[in-house]
């Protein structure tokens, strides 16, 4: 997007170069692998970079988006710091030369540099208004840049520290200019005119010191950055590299405050939900133990970054105490020794490494009520466990009771089945001899009375016998539901099962939580051609932690022309179709099931 | 009170004063920080206020992002607050970092009433929907702003979020670094 305001532009700065420093948790077998990942060793040292995740498949191909990142290999220390230069080519809506070099060292301080060339085909004189905007879109992009070198430890800490949105975490600016345009007397001078103070604070936000350094040189210092204007500016680079990496670690450690504190609110919220949740409510204690699991994570990665905070602290106190000697022996330039003074570095060293062991400590206390509560959670799911199982063993008491009177039942109603074909037969033989008036009936009845009986007990038993066969086949047909289960375990594609699933209505769709799995249990009727007519429910249950698609039970109530094999196979055929199973997974069944 | 307000500050003391005036009930009301700051910007690109804005991060709904800001309008808002004009409100929000809300002072409503009228009217004139002419609220989610119509429910975009491109050239630049690696060991 194009500047639509018309910029009142003030303040201009003559051959800017800008940098832009941060700070993530490191250490020297980091910077290792970051040297050996970048083959900083070899001959040709350049490689292109994308976004674009290899995922392990049987293709011999790879297709990417646009390649976006170029590096080449400048200089480096395995295990100490490494240097390139990166160009960019991210889509932008304007055409952008982004081309920076990249320091990068064990302390975990990355510093990003470039030399502003020309903006809005403006060559040497940049005004701050345009600055600014330049300033933004590379804090930006130099975090798309860093994130495909960084490792899944420093990636799960930006997402726990930066609440899940690490592009746009904040850095520490600095701009060093040659000269600066309007001129005024005293550096102080900017400040007292409120419109080019708007412009500086524009770059650095709340400008609240500006001093002249020696002739010509001034500084301005900011809560977001800084602005050094020196016709030498390359004297400086050493003590700003230095209060870079300490303010983009001050601006990490803010960041760990805040979410420690967002921690505890949420830690304070949990409690409540544990304490208030129900005993008949499974889900709520399972949420609770997730969320606790996940916090003791969260809480795992910022005690390590603290550690990583402490080792980049000495560092810098290191570096800070070899300026001071240098300064104590006169051998730096006036305007250094001054600027030395002004960030007061010392002090700054001192204030962060109390707020890292504050942070620490509450750290300490918030590990213990996670602990706490864990445990809350833990004895409420006893006492739950409990309750089921003493309901279950009533559940089971019950159902022994009413299968017993169901069986009673059962054979009462035999008896009357078998008294009423006796009653039938009775009827029927009394219907034939017109009740002893027919005198063929009458006279074999009168005349051979066992034989009368005989006949009569025969057709009762022939009766019986009919009506249990044709009752027989009724109920064999009712117990006759189809009920087909494989257990697949089988890698599956998650995105094509969600856009499968969301073509058919649910009729459930549950989830289980724990620290290493996330089980969704979807179901859902299918009937059609495809089924031969059959009205089937299908159920699945697939776990996205571990990728693995697990259960597939068909149930069929009133089976028609199918089996169990058949059941499976359609359902298995349906998913290798949309791409959720992968086709060797069919084949296997097919193979155990001796199907082809 | 001897007031020397520029036309900026009228409006934007007639702005706050619009939303926060107090309600007959006694209740009192704070307009919050975000929605100030994206009835500002709409107020530059709608020429409503003569000041510049630029990018800066800033938290938003306990998230970091970057958001049009006006340098000069956050100056105008320290004056009138400095002049006893506007009250600030320092509140914990539920997204875990503090957030600010601000309202017309009973010296802000007093002087308010003497402003002249084209100053009212072009603020009337920002905050009312296209629609129905009914007052509009501001709403700022975590990734957009936009104005919504309680009465016609309409809704209106505010470009807080859109940060603006400049076409640029740099090369790249390594600063020196001092004793890197010269002490220290692996955590």
């Amino acid at each position: 997007m194009e500047i639509i305001d018309e910029l009142e532009e003030l303040v201009f700065l003559e051959n800017p170069r800008i940098l832009v420093t941060e700070w993530i948790p490191c250490g020297r077998n980091q910077i290792l692998s970051l040297t050996d990942g970048l083959e900083a060793v070899k001959e040709v040292n350049d490689s292109l970079y994308t976004t674009t995740m290899d995922v392990p498949n049987r293709l011999h191909t790879l297709v990417t988006g646009p390649v976006l990142t170029k590096l080449q290999m400048q200089d480096h220390d395995p295990a100490s710091y490494i240097r390139f230069h990166a160009k960019v080519f991210y889509p932008e809506t304007v055409h952008q030369v982004e081309e920076f070099g990249v320091h990068v060292d064990w302390t975990g301080r990355i510093i990003y540099g470039l030399i502003l060339e020309q903006v809005e085909k403006r060559k040497k004189r940049q005004s701050l208004d345009h600055m600014s905007r330049v300033v933004a879109d590379i804090v930006l992009d130099t975090s798309t840049m860093i994130e495909t070198m960084l490792s899944v430890f420093q990636r799960d800490v930006l997402d726990t520290v930066f609440f899940e949105n690490p592009n746009e975490r904040n850095k520490f600016v600095t701009i060093i200019a040659e000269r600066m345009t309007p001129k005024r007397k005293s550096p102080a001078d900017y400040l007292t005119e409120r419109r080019l103070k708007g412009e500086i604070n524009q770059v650095i936000e709340n400008v609240h010191k500006a001093e002249s350094l020696s002739d010509g040189e001034a500084v301005f210092l900011g809560t977001k950055g800084i602005i050094l204007v020196s016709p030498e500016p390359t004297r400086y680079e050493e003590v700003l590299s230095l209060f870079n990496g300490l303010q983009a670690l001050d601006i990490f450690q803010r960041n760990i405050h805040a979410r420690v504190g967002a921690l505890w609110d949420e830690m304070r919220e949990t409690r409540r939900l544990t304490e208030d949740v129900s005993e008949l409510d499974i889900q709520r204690v399972s949420e609770a133990q997730h969320s606790l699991s996940q916090m003791t994570d969260q809480l795992l990665a910022i005690g390590e970054c603290l550690r990583y905070m402490e080792d980049a602290l000495e560092a810098l106190s290191s570096e800070w105490r070899e300026l001071r000697e240098r300064r104590a022996a006169e051998i730096v330039h006036p305007g250094v020794s001054r600027l030395l003074s002004l960030l007061d570095i010392g002090n700054t060293l001192d204030l962060t490494g109390h707020r890292t062991r504050g942070i620490g400590r509450t750290l300490v206390g918030l590990q213990k009520e996670v602990s706490g509560v864990k445990e809350l959670a833990s004895t409420i799911g006893e006492r739950q466990m409990r309750h089921l199982n003493e309901n279950l063993q009533e559940n089971i008491v019950q159902m022994e009771t009413m299968s017993r009177s169901s069986q009673r039942t059962s054979v009462a109603i035999n008896m009357l089945q078998l008294i009423l074909a006796g009653s039938l037969a009775f009827d029927i033989l009394k219907t034939l001899s017109g009740d002893y008036e027919n005198t063929v009936f009458s006279s074999v009845a009168s005349e051979n009375p066992v034989a009368w009986l005989g006949l009569t007990v025969l057709v009762w038993v022939g009766l019986a016998s009919i009506f249990f066969n044709i009752i027989r086949p009724i109920e064999k047909r009712r117990e006759k539901g189809l009920h087909a289960r494989v257990k697949l375990n089988a890698p599956y594609d998650n995105d094509a099962l969600k856009s499968f699933l969301s073509t058919r209505e649910m009729l459930v769709q549950e989830s289980t939580w724990d620290l290493h799995h996330h089980v969704f249990r979807r179901s859902w009727s299918e009937r059609g051609e495809g089924w031969r007519n059959n009205e089937v429910t299908i159920q699945i249950d697939y776990d996205e932690l571990t990728g693995l698609f697990r259960d597939l039970v068909v149930s069929i109530p009133a089976p028609q022309y199918i089996d169990e094999n058949d059941a499976i196979q359609i359902a298995l055929l349906d998913l290798v179709t949309a791409d959720v199973l992968e086709h060797r997974t069919l084949d296997a069944f097919r193979e155990l099931s001796g199907h082809e | 009170m001897d007031l020397q307000l520029t036309q900026e500050q009228r409006r934007l003391l007639i702005l706050i004063h619009t939303y926060t005036a107090p309600r007959d009930d006694g209740s009192q009301v704070w307009l919050k920080d975000l929605p100030l700051r994206a009835l500002m910007y709409d107020g530059i690109v709608k020429k409503v206020f003569d000041w510049d804005y630029s990018p800066t991060s800033v938290f938003v709904h306990g998230i970091r992002r970057f958001i049009n800001i006006s340098q000069e309008g956050e100056h105008d808002l320290i004056e009138l607050r400095e002049a006893g004009l506007v009250d600030k409100l320092r509140i914990t929000a539920t997204e875990h970092v503090p957030s600010k809300a601000y309202r017309s002072s009973v010296e802000g409503a007093a002087v308010v009433a003497d402003f002249p009228e084209e100053d009212r009217k072009t603020i009337i004139d920002l905050i009312s929907c296209l629609r129905c002419e009914s007052a509009r609220e501001v709403r700022v989610t975590s990734s957009e702003a936009f104005y919504f119509c309680k009465d016609c429910e309409s809704t209106e975009h505010i470009g807080l979020f859109n940060i603006e491109d400049v076409a640029y050239v740099a090369r790249p630049y390594l600063p020196r670094v001092l004793g890197v690696g010269s002490t220290g060991g692996e955590s």
